[in-house]
């Protein structure tokens, strides 16, 4: 078969789908593309702004506790992890925003695969250190909701226990709930790496 | 005549600039048509598609430089715009798909029952089966666009549109070849 046989086969079907009636309604379109960019926008924007009013919230509580003993540092703990993924979610919503359709769809796509990456690899980490993190949020907590600390009052071994249950819940999510199984296995990561490894051979010739 | 106001000259540009777009859309109408047929195979999926194409190019739109060709824009929306729907709708088209063949419905290649002749179906099956690059390049290809047209919309160099046309054409045939080959041991033919 010759390439010119492919190319009118192709028009072939062409012209008996093209029969199809698609409407071009300008009011349409745009109310549509008004939708279409708000529901991007909205949930990394809340992400940025909930990342945002944490930074703010635990860096007025560090500042105001960090001479304490056991409550200072987890607080700094995690208001630098708070610091973190405030630079994460800023840098998606650039990426994101950024986006200009009628760039190259090689470009577009190496960027969305470049957001992607940037997003599981953050989710990845903030899974694995969960255990550590609710440690954290539990020894801040009981001191900011309910005026003691934690670890003075109950000792290491509650910090154990706390971890434990951070684990034990890690672990069962990972058991039952497939994304978060592959999210810690990294096949979700090497499922987007794969992506911008195809996208590097196609924009090399050979 | 009374100086048109602040808001009435914006209100004027922009209904100028709405005009300007739909002339342009509807002279390069095929384009997107034509990239919606070759991503999408439902007519409600097409059309789906078709809309949010146009959507994107009016979003788009402010940004376009008229010293650039249209179609070469309109191509670069219309793609990326295609890739990313089949992206987003990858596992509900999976599951159709998966659904259709259980149930045998997938007797002819147009779900809609256009009466697409074999070789045109198993072409487009396979175009279908190409990863999103590849697809982009190919379709660009059957529709007639040179190679330094192509290389301009997919942001690659002509020596590599060529290269990878080459290969890609010949699975094209080889995958029509075994959709054939298929056909006649199914109706015991030859």
């Amino acid at each position: 078969m010759e390439s010119d046989d492919l190319a009118t086969l192709w028009q072939s079907g062409n012209r008996t789908l093209a029969d199809v009636p698609l409407t071009f309604g300008g009011l349409a379109a745009r109310e549509r593309a008004q939708r279409t960019l708000f529901s991007i926008a909205f949930g990394r924007w809340f992400t940025l702004v909930s990342n945002a009013i944490a930074v703010l919230v635990l860096g007025a509580y560090t500042g105001d506790h960090l001479r304490e003993p056991h409550v200072g540092l987890a607080a700094l703990l995690l208001f630098v992890t708070s610091i973190a993924l405030l630079i994460v979610s800023i840098v998606q919503v650039i990426i994101v925003s950024t986006l200009d359709l009628s760039a190259s769809p090689l470009e577009v796509q190496q960027r969305v695969a470049a957001a992607e990456r940037i997003r599981i690899a953050n989710d990845t980490v903030a899974l694995c250190a969960s255990p550590m993190l609710w440690t954290l949020i539990a020894i801040v907590g009981a001191k900011a909701l309910l005026g003691f600390d934690a670890v003075l009052v109950f000792g290491t071994p509650w910090i154990v226990a706390n971890l434990a249950l951070g684990l034990v819940t890690l672990g069962l999510g990972a058991v039952f709930i497939r994304p978060v199984r592959k999210l810690m296995a990294g096949s979700t990561l090497a499922r987007v790496n794969a992506r911008l490894a195809d996208l590097a051979r196609f924009a090399t010739p050979g | 005549m009374r100086p048109m106001s602040q808001p009435e000259n914006t209100a004027v540009t922009a209904a100028t600039g709405e005009a300007r777009f739909l002339a342009l859309l509807e002279a390069h109408r095929t384009i997107v048509v034509h990239v919606a047929n070759a991503y999408a195979r439902h007519l409600a999926d097409r059309e789906d598609l078709a809309q949010e194409i146009v959507a994107g190019a009016w979003r788009s739109f402010a940004r376009y430089d008229a010293a650039r060709t249209f179609s070469t824009w309109l191509y670069r929306v219309a793609l990326n715009t295609a890739i990313s729907w089949a992206r987003r709708n990858a596992r509900h088209l999976r599951q159709r798909e998966a659904d259709e063949t259980a149930l045998g419905a997938i007797a002819v290649h147009d779900p809609d029952g256009l009466a697409i002749d074999d070789d045109v179906g198993d072409l487009r099956a396979a175009v279908a089966a190409l990863d999103e690059l590849p697809r982009a390049l190919v379709i660009l290809h059957l529709e007639g666009n040179t190679y330094a047209a192509i290389a301009e919309i997919l942001g690659i160099t002509e020596t590599n549109v060529a290269t990878k046309l080459s290969r890609i054409k010949t699975q094209l045939r080889s995958a029509i070849e075994r959709a054939r080959d298929a056909r006649r041991n199914t109706h015991g033919i030859g």
